[in-house]
Formats: structure tokens, C-alpha cells, sequence
């Protein structure tokens, strides 16, 4: 701990390769240390879950690629970062890939590695940017040549590195890949993906930011905002109007990244500015919230693994009343979806607090870009906030609780407790924990960002007791409510629907509850419907009404359109590739007269 | 012990507050209108009948009235009226924000697991308009604290009154039209359930735990009007804003009265000019212009 | 200071209200609030006294009143049928009280006196133009444009007060009357006088 208030960085090891580019260093900096805890705990979470009975995962791909994003984490020279990093898209890609089988996958993974792959060539230029300033491939040469840099060079890299990390951690708006990638992927692998390999993608754009390309501009940390703002608002309208469990959390995914990326940018910009108390504050805010967004996406992600595997289905439509079922993980899904929300006294609260703070201490006195940008993102985080809420009662309440939609009857099975509840139980635990005493994490936090930013990082004197002290009144007021009831007796009686009959058709549906906020952010969403009517004898009684809405994503559109272009551009490039060997042989001896005419 | 002192006055008066404005919307429109006790009488007729559970398949219904009463309560607790710091820094703007939110999730959640249509339709009414006056809320008290005040609830408290302050009470206003479900947003004496917001989440409570939510509803209503009070010019200290309460209890029937209720997709442009007019005093106060 | 805030909230009504008879009685104020800050340079000599009370006589008084009666003739003319949300003409009211301030820092206009409020107020009056589809509304408009540019003319020369005055008294003697005449014969196709079929009319 003291050796991180100190910026110590601890080596791991390091092989010299034959030619100096390709030497592969290790060491574990003060950065990359809450990124690794955060691993730990998730493959701890996620090994339980597929340690249960009759799991058919493959967890030696996990294994794989949790390696690979631990190798991605301690790599300090340029070789073994870009060697790391190209094993974990590979690996995620198979893992996205398990059930190719199905519908989609195919397409979807397809999708996943042209995004994948056009973010690591981002980085491998960004990177060699660096490296060839400096004259050396040891991040921490590059990182004491950093002041040196010239502008042009700075500001390339940061370009490139937000391209390249940026769409691989989610952030509008290249994010289009999440919402595809995730559903199809086994829900161990999904948690893994949202849990950790956005965090290490984010990791990635905070080494380049803070260490390699060292004294960001103010306009870095602007941009960042106003992305993370964008991705937060964007994130959680697209997850409003989806009924695909998996899908939902994804995009809710892209909110949160958001959330952090604010709080990225926050930092930048008030480093730029001069003000390190600040900086360090909302470093604090985006680490903590990289902690607790992992803990609790992992958390809902696997909640949705057993649902599937209960149901058969993640359709919102046709799921309904598993409280009664499913004992064990429905409480543990509450304790997620209340943490997401960001509720006190779970952890989201505790670092979306921070990440207020920090944008608060941040709007005056610092220039009207700043200014426009921080208010625009405290407007815009207190949106997703609320809108956040408005899904998750929707997620919990048409899954868990009222009565099954299921259109054919079945045998309700109540889950028994295995290896993965301990899973889910343990982040689920880690959630209260964090959220109830937020100093566990905050401290050790505080002398990162301090190691880090070489200033000590100030938390603010309201945090330690904040969470807990402000619902002591309504936990006391439910375990009234218990007392009552057990004293004076309630009485359970079926729901009043005017003396019709009581059937599931009757509730409230996914759609239905999201349509207000469907029409009103229709101007975002365009929404398309299609209303199909069945008529038997008569016109004007149609037997069977079905109704389907789906929302067109214009950022899909525009990204639609772009791969179209590249692959149109890449078939009239197949013409280079022929087949005929004297057609390579004219290539060789064309390049030879050109490299000798460049070099005279 | 000054703090229960202020919560009990506080959840006594609340009561008399509604039948207050009750008696008055009445008045203005002509009729006689209940007695200014009568929400007394209701809370005590209702902490005898029997309580009816719909069949939920959670806890969640049986404990959101407590829930929502102690968050109520909790507001209650935190408004720094007679003394400023009572609670430290507890008193925090965001943290009041998200405790409000806490309430609305769980009574939402009991709301759809009743099964019942009118109170799922309710539900995503008040979650809908839940959501889009978080912005508004939060910018109109956040005016204290852009300019290094903390975010202290007493900040609001901090700053010269001037333009900004003005716009900053008038976004509040009709984020309290809202929270407080009055006309042009929600209307609390209608019987048509297709029209209800915040009416329709309580439609499945009866005996103590209705009891419990009217209460909560109540406190939570006096706790806003002391609220606006705050953020209208008084001084320093909480208790010397009071006066403005009486002025806002005569204003908010006869905005109930004077307006009707807005069709339901126009409502957020009323957020939406909440929260311009929430930023423009946060613009004027950060550049301290006309301040 | 209280100059400012009458001619800012006076500004503000006449794009967000949507009825006659709250635009009319803006336009009131704003033509009383002008007519007294120009009063100082019109107690010049009787002649000037006099042309400044004619012209506030027919800017105050008469145009108002000619436009109330008509509307109250018609009554189907009293919506002025904005085309836009009231946030988003609430962000148009800001952005000209914005406009107004960076115009008043133009160097060129540097001896102008209060150039931010006749900024604001020639900014109002094209708003209305803009937002409303009320041909009332356009007039009522031109007036408020008339009176900017009064006010302009009257700030930058002071010293010559006849030719202002005069001017802008035909003008709001023209804006008034013709205008009346002109939506008299429009109103018998259309009772809503909504600008956009006016295009319906040509041929």
C-alpha cells in the first residue's frame, strides 16, 4: 500500500528478446493493481459457475482468456502488450462463438473481430507512435520520454488510442459490436467480457493518457466527457426499449462505461487545468466505479445465465413470476439490479457519488468549454440515473415478480443451491460490502490515484458514513412493516381486475411499460411497429391481435453502411490475389525496383 | 433531540398541510370542501382495517410502505431547518436525490408484482416522469454548490438570491408540481384509474400499510414545499424561510385550479423547460452574471 | 438593472406566449418602456414634443387596441400557433439574451448606449416572425422590429429627434393599418391565418 502511495512499480519479469523491439517486460504498477484484483474476483465468480452440475462451459478457454487479460494488465514493453492483447480478442472471439450453431452467432463474432481487429491496429500504431519517439520499447522509457513529445505526436496518439480502446471498451459510438456479442455468448463468458475485458480496454486508454503520452491537452478531457456523457444517455435508451435480457445488460454496459469514461475525462481535464485535487478525485470516481460496475455486471450477467437455463429463453416477453422459482438467484439479482441503479447503500451509489463530486468541484472557474461539458454531464448523469431505475424495475419486475408469461404451462422447479450460487453470492456480498463501508475500496484507491498523479488524493469527509446512515430509517421502516404484519396479520387475496378473471395475460408487459419513454425519445430511437390483426367471422372482433416494435439504431445504420464500404473495398482488393504464381513473381521483382529506386 | 423534535413537527403537520390544500383547491373551485382535519381521520380509520395482500410472489409488497415511509422520514431529517449541521455532512444533495430514487424503485417494484394492470400502468407512468425530473431536481438544488459551496444541503442557502435564484425556484416548482402529483403533471382526486400516476402505484394497499404510504406521501409533500422554501430568499438560517410555505400552500391550489392537466407526452416538455431554466441558473451562477 | 429585466421578461413573453392578448400586452410594455427611455431626447422643442407624442400615441395606443379589436372580431385569430415547443423557444429566448450580450461587446458599436437591450429587442421581434404562423403575430413583429430600430436610431443620434420620430410613426401607422387590411381580405381563406397556406394563394 505505502509502496503504491510511492508509485512503486513491482517487476515480474522480463525477456530479452533478439531484437530489441520484441523484448517482453512485466511488472505489476500501481494502476494496473485494482484492474487485477477485479480479475481475480471475477474468475473466483466465474470458475463456482462453471463448477455446478451439468454446466457444459469450457473452462479452459476461460482460464485462457483470463490469463491473457492478466498478461494485457502487467505487460510493460510494447511487444508483449500487443501480444497480449491480440490473444485476448482471439480468445473472446471463440468464447463469443461457443454455440456457432445458432442463428446470428456467426455474424455476430463476424462482427466482433472486424471491431476488434480495427481497434488493435489502432493501437499498434498508436503505440509505435510512441515507441519510435522514444527510441525504445519499455513503456517506462516511453513514459520518461513522454514530456518530450511533440504536440502533433501527443494528440495523434491519443486519436488513435481513443479509436482503439475506446471501441473495444464500448463507448459510442463504436460500441455497436456490445449489443451483438454478448447475448450469444455463454453467460460465464458474457461476464467475463462486460466484467473485465471492457475494464482492461479502459485500462489500456488510461496507461497511454497518464503514463505514455503524459501531459494530456485540456481538449482530451473534453472530449471524453462529452463521449461519456453521449455513451451513458445512449446506452440506457437503448437498453429502455430492448426485451432481450442479455442484450439489456449489454447496453447497459455501454451506459456505465460511460459513467467511467466521465470520469476519465473529468480527471484529464483538471490535470490539464492545473488542479491535481480534482484530477486525483476523479480518477478515484472512475476507478471505484470500474470496480463496482465489474462486480455487479458479472453479478447480473450470470443471474441472466440461470434464467436462460431455467426458462429456455431470455425473451422479457415470455418470462415472468421467477421469484417462486428461482429462490436463491432472485435475491441476488435484486442486490444487482439495486447496485446498478446506483441505490443506496450498494457500491454504484458510493461511486456514482464520486463521480458527482468530482463534476461539481469541476464547473467553476475553469473556462466555458469545461464548464458547458461538466454541466451537460451532470445533467446528463442524473438522467441515466433515473433512467437506469426505470429498466431495472422493468428487468426485475416482468422478470421476477408478478405471475409467468409463459405461453404454455409448466412444472415449477425450485432451484437448489450449488457452486454457482456461492458465485453469484460472493460478488453479491462484495456489492453490500462495498457499498456499506465504500473505505475498504476507497483507500487503497486513494493511494493509487496518489501514486499515480503524485499528489495525495483527498477523499471527501462525507463518504465513509454516507451510504449507510442514509437508510437506516427505511430499513428500520420495512422491518416494521414485518413486525406488523407477523403481529396484527395480513391476508393474501387475488388481485382485483373488476371481477374478470385473474390471468397473467392481464399484467403489465416489458414493451407496455417502456412505451412512454419509447415515444418520447422517439426522436433517438425510431421506433417502428407492426400491428397484425387475425379476424375470424367478423371484421370488427379480430381473434388474435400481435403487436411488434423495434427500435431502428441510426448508429447501427451509419456503421451498416461503413462495413458495407469496406467490404466492397476489400472484394475489388481480392484482385491482387489471384492464384497465378507469375503474377506474385511480377509483384516481387516490382517491389524490388521500387525499393531500390527509394533508396538512391 | 432537536432533530426528532423537527421530524415529529414535521410528520404532525404534514397531515394537516394536505387537508389544508385540500379545503382550499375546494374552496377555489367553488365547492365546500373537506375539513382541513379530515387526512387525521383517514390515517386513523385506516390503522384499523384489515390489510389485503394481492397475491405477490415477493416480499417486496409487504415491506415497500416502510421503506417508503423511512425514506420520507429520512428526508425529513435532513432538512437543515434549525440547525444547520446537525447531521454533519450527511446532509447531501445527491445522496437526497438517490434516497427519493431508493423510494420510487421498491414502490414500483410492488407495483408490478400485484399483477394488476392499472397498477403497472402507474408504475411506468411514474418511473417515466421519475426519470426525467432527476435532471431538473438535481441542477435547481446544485446552485449553491458549482459555486464551492459543497453539496451540503444548506448550500442552497449560501448564494445571493438575484435572477438566477429566480429561475432556479421556478424549475424547482414545477419539479415539486411533479414529485407532489398536482395538476398539470398527475391529478390526486381522480377516480379513473386510466389517469392515475402516482394514485395507481397505492391502488393495491389497504389498513395500516396505505396508512403508511398516505403518511409517507404527506411528509414528503411538506418536505418539498420547506425545500422551496429554502431555495426562495431568507437568509442563512432554515427557520427564517418558513413564511414562504404558507405563500407556496396557497400557490399550489391555485395552480391546480387555474391549469389543466396536461395530456400525458406533453408533460416532459414541462421537464424539459424545468431543467433549460435548472442550467441557465446554474450558467448564471457559475459566470456570475445578473447574480 | 430593472430596465434590463423588464425588457428581458417583455422579450421572453413575446416568443413563448402562444395567445394574442399576452403578446399585445408585452408589446405594450415594451413600446411604453422604449417611448420613456427615448422621452429625454423628445423635450427638446414643441415640435419634437409633439411629433414623439404622435408617434407614441399611434405605437402605444392605437396599433394595440386596432389589432385587440380585431382579434376580438375574430376570435379564431387569437392563436398565434407557434411552430415549436415551449423548451425549445425557451432556449431561442436565451440564446438572443446571449446574442444581445456578445453584440454589446462589439467594438464598432462602441458608443451606442444600451446597444444590448435594442439587440435583444430587434432579436425578439424576429423571433416572433419565425415562430409564430400567425399572420397577427408577424405584425405584431414588424412592430416590435419598428420599435427596436426606433429605439437604435434614437440612441445613436440624439440629436436628431424630428426624423426619428417621424419615421417611426409611419412606420407603425403603415405596419398597423395595411397590415389590418391586408389580413381582412386573407381571413375569408383562411380564419386561422396561418402563414403557410398563404403559399396556397398564389395564382
Amino acid at each position: 500500500m505505502a509502496g503504491f502511495a510511492r508509485g512503486a512499480i513491482v517487476p515480474v519479469a522480463t525477456i530479452q528478446g533478439s531484437v530489441a523491439a520484441l523484448t517482453l517486460s512485466a511488472a505489476i504498477t500501481p494502476l494496473s493493481a485494482p484492474f487485477c484484483a477485479l480479475l481475480a474476483i471475477l474468475a473466483l465468480a466465474v470458475a463456482l459457475w462453471c463448477a455446478r452440475r451439468g454446466a457444459a462451459q469450457d473452462p479452459l478457454l476461460i482460464a485462457a482468456f483470463a490469463a491473457a487479460m492478466l498478461l494485457v494488465l502487467i505487460a510493460r514493453s510494447v511487444a508483449l502488450f500487443l501480444f497480449a492483447w491480440e490473444a485476448m480478442s482471439l480468445i473472446s472471439a471463440f468464447l463469443v462463438a461457443a454455440h456457432h450453431e445458432r442463428r446470428g452467432v456467426r455474424r455476430a463474432t463476424f462482427t466482433y473481430l472486424v471491431v476488434s481487429q480495427s481497434g488493435a491496429l489502432c493501437v499498434l500504431v498508436a503505440l509505435t507512435l510512441l515507441a519510435g519517439a522514444a527510441g525504445n520499447t519499455s513503456f517506462d522509457a516511453i513514459a520518461a520520454h513522454a514530456p518530450l513529445l511533440s504536440p502533433a505526436v501527443r494528440d495523434a496518439v491519443f486519436v488513435l488510442a481513443l479509436l482503439g480502446f475506446g471501441s473495444k471498451a464500448g463507448l459510442m459510438p463504436l460500441h455497436f459490436w456490445l449489443p451483438r456479442a454478448h447475448p450469444v455468448a455463454p453467460p460465464s463468458a458474457s461476464a467475463m467480457l462486460s466484467g473485465a475485458m471492457l475494464k482492461v480496454a479502459l485500462f489500456g486508454l488510461l496507461v497511454v493518457t497518464l503514463e505514455l503520452a503524459a501531459p494530456s491537452a485540456l481538449w482530451w478531457g473534453i472530449v471524453l466527457v462529452w463521449l461519456g456523457t453521449i455513451s451513458a444517455i445512449g446506452g440506457v435508451l437503448y437498453a429502455l426499449v430492448d426485451h432481450d435480457l442479455k442484450r439489456l445488460l449489454a447496453y447497459h454496459s455501454v451506459e456505465n462505461i460511460g459513467i467511467i469514461v466521465i470520469g476519465i475525462g473529468v480527471a484529464l481535464a483538471a490535470r490539464s487545468a492545473g488542479n491535481s485535487v480534482l484530477a486525483g478525485l476523479a480518477l478515484l470516481a472512475a476507478l471505484f466505479h470500474t470496480i463496482n460496475h465489474g462486480l455487479f455486471k458479472a453479478l447480473l450477467f450470470l443471474g441472466a445465465g440461470a434464467v436462460n437455463e431455467a426458462e429456455g429463453t431470455v425473451d422479457l416477453e415470455r418470462l415472468g413470476g421467477l421469484w417462486g422459482e428461482l429462490v436463491w438467484t432472485a435475491p441476488l439479482f435484486l442486490i444487482g439490479c439495486a447496485a446498478i441503479v446506483g441505490l443506496p447503500p450498494f457500491n454504484g451509489f458510493a461511486s456514482e457519488w464520486l463521480t458527482f463530486q468530482s463534476l461539481i468541484g469541476g464547473t467553476v472557474g475553469n473556462g466555458l468549454t469545461m464548464t458547458v461539458a461538466f454541466v451537460a454531464a451532470i445533467a446528463g448523469l442524473a438522467l441515466t440515473g433515473g433512467l437506469a431505475a426505470a429498466c431495472f424495475v422493468k428487468v426485475f419486475g416482468v422478470v421476477f415478480l408478478g405471475g409467468s408469461r409463459r405461453p404454455s404451462a409448466r412444472a415449477a422447479v425450485r432451484e437448489r443451491p450449488d457452486a454457482s450460487t456461492i458465485g453469484m453470492g460472493l460478488l453479491a456480498v462484495l456489492c453490500i460490502l462495498l457499498g456499506v463501508v465504500p473505505a475498504l475500496a476507497v483507500v487503497p484507491l486513494a493511494a493509487v490515484v496518489g501514486g499515480m498523479l503524485h499528489v495525495p488524493a483527498r477523499i471527501p469527509p462525507a463518504l465513509p458514513a454516507l451510504p449507510l446512515t442514509v437508510v437506516l430509517l427505511p430499513l428500520a421502516g420495512a422491518l416494521l412493516c414485518v413486525m406488523l404484519a407477523g403481529r396484527r396479520g395480513v391476508r393474501s387475496v387475488p388481485t382485483w381486475t373488476c371481477g374478470s378473471p385473474v390471468t397473467p395475460a392481464a399484467q403489465y408487459t416489458a414493451t407496455a411499460f417502456s412505451k412512454p419513454l419509447r415515444t418520447i425519445f422517439a426522436f433517438v430511437l425510431f421506433p417502428d411497429r407492426q400491428r397484425l390483426y387475425e379476424v375470424g367471422s367478423s371484421h370488427w372482433f379480430p381473434s388474435l391481435i400481435s403487436y411488434r416494435t423495434r427500435s431502428r439504431y441510426i448508429v447501427d445504420e451509419a456503421a451498416r453502411r461503413f462495413a458495407a464500404a469496406v467490404l466492397r473495398f476489400a472484394r475489388g482488393s481480392r484482385l491482387v490475389q489471384s492464384g497465378s504464381l507469375r503474377l506474385y513473381v511480377a509483384y516481387a521483382v516490382a517491389a524490388l525496383i521500387v525499393t531500390v529506386a527509394l533508396a538512391r | 433531540m432537536i432533530l426528532l423534535a423537527q421530524v415529529l413537527v414535521i410528520a404532525g403537520l404534514a397531515p394537516l398541510v394536505q387537508g389544508v390544500m385540500k379545503r382550499l383547491r375546494a374552496n377555489l373551485q367553488g365547492r365546500p370542501g373537506p375539513s382541513p382535519l379530515q387526512p387525521y381521520r383517514d390515517l386513523a380509520k385506516l390503522t384499523n382495517k384489515e390489510v389485503l395482500l394481492p397475491n405477490g410472489i415477493s416480499p417486496i409488497p409487504l415491506i415497500a410502505p416502510g421503506i417508503a415511509l423511512g425514506v420520507a422520514v429520512t428526508f425529513a431529517a435532513l432538512l437543515p431547518i434549525v440547525v444547520r449541521n446537525a447531521l454533519g455532512s450527511i446532509v447531501d444533495i445527491i445522496a437526497l436525490v438517490f434516497l427519493l430514487g431508493l423510494g420510487r424503485f421498491v414502490l414500483t417494484l410492488a407495483a408490478l408484482d400485484s399483477r394488476s394492470a392499472f397498477a403497472g400502468m402507474a408504475a411506468s407512468r411514474e418511473m417515466t416522469f421519475g426519470s426525467l425530473v432527476e435532471p431538473a431536481l438535481l441542477l435547481a438544488l446544485l446552485g449553491g454548490a458549482v459555486v464551492g459551496k459543497g453539496t451540503h444541503l444548506s448550500s442552497v442557502m449560501d448564494v445571493p438570491f438575484g435572477l438566477a435564484g429566480v429561475l432556479a425556484f421556478a424549475a424547482f416548482f414545477l419539479v415539486l408540481l411533479a414529485e407532489t402529483a398536482r395538476i398539470p403533471i398527475d391529478n390526486q382526486e381522480t377516480h379513473y384509474e386510466l389517469t392515475m400516476i402516482h394514485e395507481g402505484l397505492v391502488l393495491e394497499y389497504s389498513g395500516w400499510q396505505l396508512a403508511m404510504l398516505q403518511l409517507a406521501g404527506f411528509i414528503r409533500q411538506l418536505c418539498f414545499f420547506v425545500l422551496a422554501s429554502l431555495l426562495l430568499p431568507g437568509g442563512a438560517e432554515g427557520w427564517r424561510h418558513l413564511p414562504w410555505i404558507l405563500a407556496i400552500i396557497c400557490v399550489v391550489p391555485a395552480v391546480e385550479t387555474l391549469f389543466a392537466k396536461l395530456r400525458l407526452f406533453e408533460v416532459p416538455q414541462l421537464f424539459a423547460t424545468a431543467l433549460i431554466l435548472a442550467a441557465t441558473s446554474i450558467g448564471l451562477r457559475v459566470f456570475g452574471v445578473l447574480v | 438593472m430593472t430596465t434590463s429585466l423588464i425588457v428581458l421578461v417583455a422579450g421572453a413573453v413575446l416568443i413563448l406566449n402562444g395567445r394574442a392578448v399576452g403578446v399585445l400586452i408585452a408589446y405594450v410594455v415594451l413600446a411604453l418602456t422604449v417611448a420613456v427611455l427615448g422621452a429625454g431626447a423628445a423635450l427638446a422643442s414643441p415640435a419634437t414634443f409633439a411629433l414623439f407624442a404622435v408617434a407614441t400615441l399611434l405605437k402605444v395606443v392605437l396599433a394595440p387596441l386596432a389589432i385587440g379589436l380585431f382579434v376580438r372580431v375574430n376570435p379564431a385569430a387569437e392563436d398565434l400557433r407557434p411552430s415549436v415547443p415551449v423548451p425549445v423557444r425557451l432556449l431561442l429566448v436565451i440564446a438572443f439574451a446571449l446574442a444581445a450580450e456578445l453584440a454589446s461587446g462589439m467594438a464598432a458599436l462602441a458608443s451606442m448606449p444600451m446597444l444590448n437591450l435594442v439587440a435583444f429587442i430587434v432579436l425578439c421581434g424576429v423571433g416572433m416572425l419565425i415562430v409564430h404562423r400567425n399572420l397577427l403575430a408577424h405584425m405584431i413583429g414588424l412592430l416590435v422590429l419598428g420599435i427596436g430600430i426606433g429605439f437604435a436610431g434614437s440612441m445613436l443620434a440624439p440629436g436628431l429627434p424630428e426624423p426619428i420620430e417621424l419615421g417611426t410613426a409611419f412606420d407603425a401607422l403603415i405596419a398597423t393599418f395595411i397590415g389590418l387590411a391586408l389580413v381582412r381580405a386573407i381571413i375569408v381563406h383562411d380564419p386561422l391565418l396561418d402563414v403557410e397556406s398563404l403559399r396556397r394563394l398564389r395564382g
